[in-house]
């Protein structure tokens, strides 16, 4: 510092150190350049903090009455339907209006993506005899809106609700044009925005517009499809299997490869995931996923590599599980119960996938991983056909660079929009330069984040240590990463005391389809519900 | 195989006089009893000479108006295959209506669709020759081709399903600078390239050694030059030689042998595409016969489909007589109800077998969205032959024809219910999904049965269209023969009359 | 080696029964170079010959052999030794998975090099001088054709012509054509 070691400093107000001195001189109430003050001032640049005088305790305060009257008056409960309208869980209000991703990551409850919907209760549904998409006019009073309507399970009869940030016209080619504009239906009273308790009414008008829907159906019978593993806390303090139950696999005609060292697995914990779907995401991002768009999702050629299945339980009949509701809607359940369950490549062990992929694009690594060597992959989509967990994913179309060709872009208008949503301008800065881009014809799907082994792998030897096993956390897949309740835990089950091995072996673990023997590496632990409360 | 005595057969009938049950001689049988002997498999009292210029004669005159017709029609359905598989390469898969599940659709379909069809041609063939069936003489040069064309026809789609089919040669085994890197031999599609290769060799040269004497017959017939030289060069100068006949006789008996296992094991082989995996409704033992069966009857639906137009519109009437559409008739019933069978089957051990996801499956296919695809499967496949138990149905040229067409549908429906229904709804039900046909799907299936009836016209226009030889060896030789005097010059004189 | 000049006698038959008897005739005669040509084979002309039944079956099982063996080779090289890789938790030496192939590379080698065999032995397998090609004998037609080589060692002209007038042969003539049999 200048003229520091020379004693007095000389004053010269033009430098930002005497400006700082000088203020800290007043708040101390000391003179710069004396003992007191030289002390204190070190000291506050030594500790990084100042403790002052306490402050004055603060007046006590009042609910004023007076001040509540200036409120507007709540409306009382309309006598009919009330409008909700709730802000997109991606595009909040609109601002990220021009993300594809978020625009391509579907609503957790409706799994509808690129769009929205109104969500109306099934018995009003079906006394309107709608069907999913079908539009209806909601008729606020100060505005109108036609919407695709969503038979939502659990909505109240007297409610409808749309989400908001969708139906912007002019933020880009991407989010252009896309779901309903529910603004239109907000009212402005009293200088305030109102968007719940809306009196509404509805009528079915002429039309449908097909909602991209990112799941097929929505119910499960988990008595004859034990997928989801569920159960309820006195069934679990009962007995700590429960919820685990399924048919078990057959005896093998084949001795078991060994892996004798590093094995990754994946342990995913129901009663944690909260369904929020930043996996997804996390994963498109260090993967370089790409958008399909709105046609791609409706077309069924969706990209995603994680995706997170939202089932209702199929209602009771007689104390079974009435799995007759394959076809047409869920029957009215008042009170439905949603399960979520992150599905991604399971890695099994014997896997069906690579049996059949006859080009040897597939295969087993001694860590355990389904490999799937996208330079080989000549797409037969054997191996999608074949995985009964249907993770595997196809590039139906060129998504990494644009189809020079004007006349393949005019006969095919789905090659633009692939370009638009993948290609334009800045958009191939978001790609991992770790991950490969794969091009059209080339099967994909979750690989562990082996980037991220493959990583871990090369530090260890760099750092001359051959690492045999990895501890917890050497490897974070970005799901993992991702997750805010750390419901996803991922390492190596070889690893004497991992996180996941621990997990691999409770009681509430249960590996999917052990009826087929496919032996997958992920354990899912189930989800247990509070029925005491 | 051929018989030098007196024919067992009647003499001379004509085609319009065929009845479909043997002749009945009360009294002169060899201990006095009734002697039944077979309608002739020939009509017409033709002589060996009639049947050269029969049968050449598509070959040898300037195409006829009817296949100039039949042959632009042909030719246009092979342009919009041509077309559509231009865009389909530039553009990518996503033209197709294949999506995540149904990753298999409309081309692998139609690929088990043409393989079946072929099968019939090498029974034919093959199967029937090891049965000692003289009635196949007519028809098995035909079918044998239908095969060819067919399998050709099938070929193309293992190929052009492939999401990046210019690498389509990596599935061949060859040593290679990638490591050598080879294939995958625990998949069935890998034990597919070498069945589908086996079986489209193996009946060209099962097709080719059985046309050798006929191609010399053609190229005795001919008068230019240019032709006779053509026709020798392809013929490897055969002249009837009997100690060529006794080398190709062993031949054409160990191709026949060697076809007809050909004729399970390469449906079966088809059939393991869906029984090894793991999908409910396709992981089922019943595949590999349901598949072979299925490919027969689908196949002799398709040579009755062409036989009925090589009689009535290239005039082969007496050659392909009603009696030889009665006994195909007859095996597409067999085989129809065999396929009726395999279906109630199926439906039966999905319930016995307790299993939830195969019973959800079978129920699904006859109740769910695709059930109008069962309906027409089952439908046409296993009700509408039984119109062939009455006698007068088998020998109605329009019952045949319509029965035919109608079967070839309900086997192509049967591959879509197989393929599309057991992907669509499977393990997850977060998964399923739908599945529909788009133009350009529609456009390759209907273009490639363009291409299957310009190779088909190609045939009947440059080729004998009979087995010449084969068919003379079962003609009563008192009628066939020419007479003693007649010099070749006077032989040659009467076939052009 | 190609002859120049190709001689012999011709005559031929209208029906197979006859020509079937000829045939043994003219064996028990002790002649050796002579053939006869047919529309279609006959049954049992082998015997009425003096010919032994064709060697191909044997050729097949061989071809058939290798077929196996080359699949079976290949198969197991490739996946145990060369690039032994985990495909769906199978093991290296999958037999079952080798069965197809082996099969159909059988019957491929089989089928196709008997094929092949029979083609160039009904080529190769033949008297030192077969009939002319500029002769038309209606052999593919509705004829069946004695022809007597003059390379027989029993050839007399004068002899041959009446051996085969007397078998009841019709149009029986001595042939002698420059430019040999392919012409």
């Amino acid at each position: 510092m200048p003229g520091a070691a020379a004693g007095k400093p000389v004053p010269n107000p033009s430098l930002a150190w005497h400006f700082l001195r000088a203020g800290w001189a007043a708040r101390l109430a000391l003179e710069p350049g004396t003992p007191a003050f030289e002390a204190a001032w070190n000291e506050v640049l030594r500790s990084g903090s100042f403790q002052g005088p306490a402050p004055a305790a603060p007046p006590a305060r009042a609910l004023a009455p007076a001040a509540l009257a200036l409120l507007a008056a709540i409306p009382a409960a309309p006598a009919g339907l009330e409008l909700q309208l709730y802000p997109h869980l991606a595009l909040h209000d609109g601002q990220h209006g021009n993300n594809a991703w978020l625009h391509e990551f579907p609503d957790p409850i409706t799994r509808i993506s690129w769009g929205g919907a109104l969500s109306i209760a099934p018995r009003r549904f079906d006394e309107m005899k709608l069907a999913n998409g079908d539009l209806v006019e909601v008729d606020a009073g100060h505005g109108k809106l036609v919407a695709p309507a969503y038979r939502h399970a659990g909505m109240h009869y007297d409610q409808v609700a749309l989400p908001l940030g969708l139906g912007r016209t002019a933020c880009g080619d991407i989010g252009g044009g896309v779901g309903p504009n529910a603004f239109a239906l907000r009212l402005l009273a009293g200088g305030r925005p109102l968007s719940a308790g809306l009196p509404v009414t509805i009528r079915k008008v002429a039309g449908s517009e097909a909602l991209a829907f990112a799941q097929g159906s929505d119910v499960i019978d988990r008595e004859a499809r034990p997928l989801v593993p569920v159960t309820t806390l006195s069934a679990y303090e009962a007995n700590q299997k429960s919820g685990t139950e399924q048919q078990a696999g057959g005896p093998s005609a084949w001795p078991e490869h060994p892996y004798p060292n590093a094995r990754w697995a994946m342990a995913i914990d129901l009663s944690k995931c909260n369904g929020c779907g930043k996996c997804v995401i996390g994963c498109q991002a260090e993967n370089n996923v790409p958008v399909v768009g709105r046609r791609g999702i409706i077309d069924g050629r969706e990209m995603s590599w994680m995706r997170i299945d939202r089932y209702y339980d199929a209602p009771k009949k007689d104390g079974r599980w009435d799995a007759d509701v394959w076809d047409g809607p869920l029957p009215v359940v008042e009170e439905p119960q949603v399960l979520f369950e992150p599905m991604l490549c399971q890695h099994c062990e014997n896997a069906p996938c690579e049996t059949v992929c006859p080009f040897v694009a597939t295969m087993h690594s001694e860590d355990g991983l389904n490999q799937q060597i996208y330079n080989r992959c000549v797409g037969t989509r054997y191996c999608a056909n074949n995985c009964p967990f249907k993770v595997r994913r196809f590039n139906f179309w060129e998504y990494g660079k644009a189809q020079e060709s004007a006349l393949f872009r005019a006969l095919e208008p789905r090659i633009k929009r692939n370009a638009e949503l993948n290609t334009r301008g800045l958009m191939q800065m978001k790609n991992n330069p770790e991950v490969t881009v794969r091009n059209r014809g080339v099967m994909e799907k979750c690989s562990f984040c082996i980037q991220r082994i493959r990583e871990a792998r090369a530090e260890a030897t760099r750092d001359g240590k051959s690492k045999v096993h990895f501890p917890d956390g050497a490897v974070v897949p970005a799901c993992m990463e991702a997750c805010p309740t750390g419901a996803i835990t991922f390492g190596d089950v070889n690893a004497p005391g991992s996180k996941v091995a621990a997990l691999a072996a409770h009681p509430r673990a249960m590996k999917l389809l052990e009826a087929i023997n496919v032996k997958p590496s992920i354990s899912y632990l189930t989800k247990v519900r509070n029925d005491k409360a | 195989m051929t018989r030098h005595e007196a024919s067992p057969y009647a003499t001379v009938m004509d085609d319009s006089q065929l009845t479909g049950r043997p002749i009945v001689l009360a009294g002169a049988g060899p201990y006095g009893g009734d002697l039944e002997i077979p309608e002739p498999l020939v009509t017409g009292g033709k002589k060996w000479s009639d049947v050269d210029r029969d049968i050449c004669m598509h070959a040898e005159q300037f195409p006829t108006k009817k296949w100039w017709i039949a042959f632009s029609v042909a030719l246009t359905f092979l342009g919009v295959l041509v077309f559509s598989l231009i865009l389909l390469f530039y553009s990518g898969m996503g033209i197709l209506g294949i999506n995540s599940p149904v990753g298999w659709g409309s081309f692998i379909i139609n690929f088990v669709f043409w393989i079946g069809i072929g099968h019939a041609g090498t029974l034919i063939s093959a199967v029937l020759f090891l049965f000692r069936q003289q009635w196949r003489t007519g028809i098995n040069r035909a079918a044998e081709a239908m095969t060819l064309f067919a399998v050709a026809c099938a070929g193309i789609f293992p190929i052009i399903h492939l999401g990046r089919a210019w690498f389509a040669y990596w599935l061949v085994p060859y040593p290679n600078a990638r490591g050598p890197l080879w294939i995958n031999f625990n998949s069935p599609l890998a034990w597919d390239i070498f069945a589908i290769s086996t079986y489209g060799l193996v009946s060209a040269a099962f097709w080719y050694v059985g046309l050798l004497p006929d191609l010399a017959t053609v190229r005795d017939r001919a008068t230019h030059p240019w032709r006779k030289a053509i026709y020798n060069a392809m013929s490897f100068g055969w002249t009837g030689s009997h100690r060529a006949w006794r080398h190709y006789e062993s031949a054409y008996m160990i191709l026949a042998g060697l076809a007809t296992p050909l004729v399970f094991s390469v449906h079966t082989i088809v059939s393991f595409d869906f029984a090894t995996s793991v999908m409910p409704g396709w992981h089922t033992t019943i595949f590999p016969p349901y598949f072979v069966i299925g490919a027969i009857f689908s196949g002799f639906a398709m040579v009755i489909t062409l036989m009925t137009f090589m009689r009535g519109y290239f005039g082969m009437k007496n050659y392909v007589t009603l009696n030889h559409m009665e006994s195909m008739a007859k095996i597409l019933m067999l085989t129809g109800m065999l396929v009726g069978f395999a279906y109630s089957t199926e439906f039966f051990m999905a319930w016995y077998s307790g299993s939830e996801w195969e019973g959800f499956v079978f129920k699904n296919r006859a109740f769910g969205p695709y059930g109008w695809a069962y309906f027409i499967m089952f439908t046409c496949n296993a009700i509408v032959p039984q119109i062939f138990w009455w006698k007068k149905m088998r020998r109605h040229t329009w019952v045949l024809f319509v029965v035919s067409i109608l079967v070839n549908v309900g086997m192509w429906f049967e591959r879509y219910v197989i393929v599309v229904t057991s992907l669509h709804r499977d393990y997850l039900p977060s998964s399923w999904g739908m599945y529909s046909l788009t133009r350009w799907d529609f456009a390759i299936l209907f273009g490639s049965f363009g291409l299957f009836f310009t190779l088909f016209l190609l045939f009947v226009r440059f080729l004998p269209v009979v087995a010449i030889s084969e068919v003379k060896g079962v003609m009563d030789p008192k009628v066939a023969r020419s007479a003693p005097t007649d010099t070749v010059a006077a032989v040659a004189a009467h076939q052009e009359a | 080696m190609t002859p120049t000049s190709n001689k012999g006698v011709l005559g031929h038959f209208c029906e197979p029964a006859d020509a079937l008897a000829a045939a043994a005739k003219v064996r028990d005669a002790g002649w050796k170079h002579f053939d006869f040509l047919t529309p279609f084979p006959i049954h049992g002309m082998e015997e009425a010959m003096g010919q032994k039944r064709s060697w191909i079956p044997w050729v097949t099982l061989v071809l058939a052999l290798c077929g196996i063996l080359f699949a079976q080779g290949l198969q197991n090289y490739v996946m145990i030794f060369d690039w032994p890789m985990n495909f769906g938790g199978k093991p290296h030496a999958a037999w079952p998975a080798f069965i197809p192939i082996t099969f159909e590379a059988m019957v491929f080698w089989a089928a196709l090099g008997s094929a092949l065999v029979a083609i160039i032995a009904g080529k190769k397998d033949t008297i030192p001088q077969p009939p002319p090609m500029l002769v038309k004998t209606g052999a593919t037609i509705d004829r069946f054709v004695l022809w007597i080589s003059a390379t027989d060692p029993k050839w007399n002209a004068a002899e041959a012509e009446a051996f085969v007038k007397s078998l009841g042969a019709h149009g029986v003539r001595l042939v002698d054509v420059e430019g040999g049999a392919d012409a």
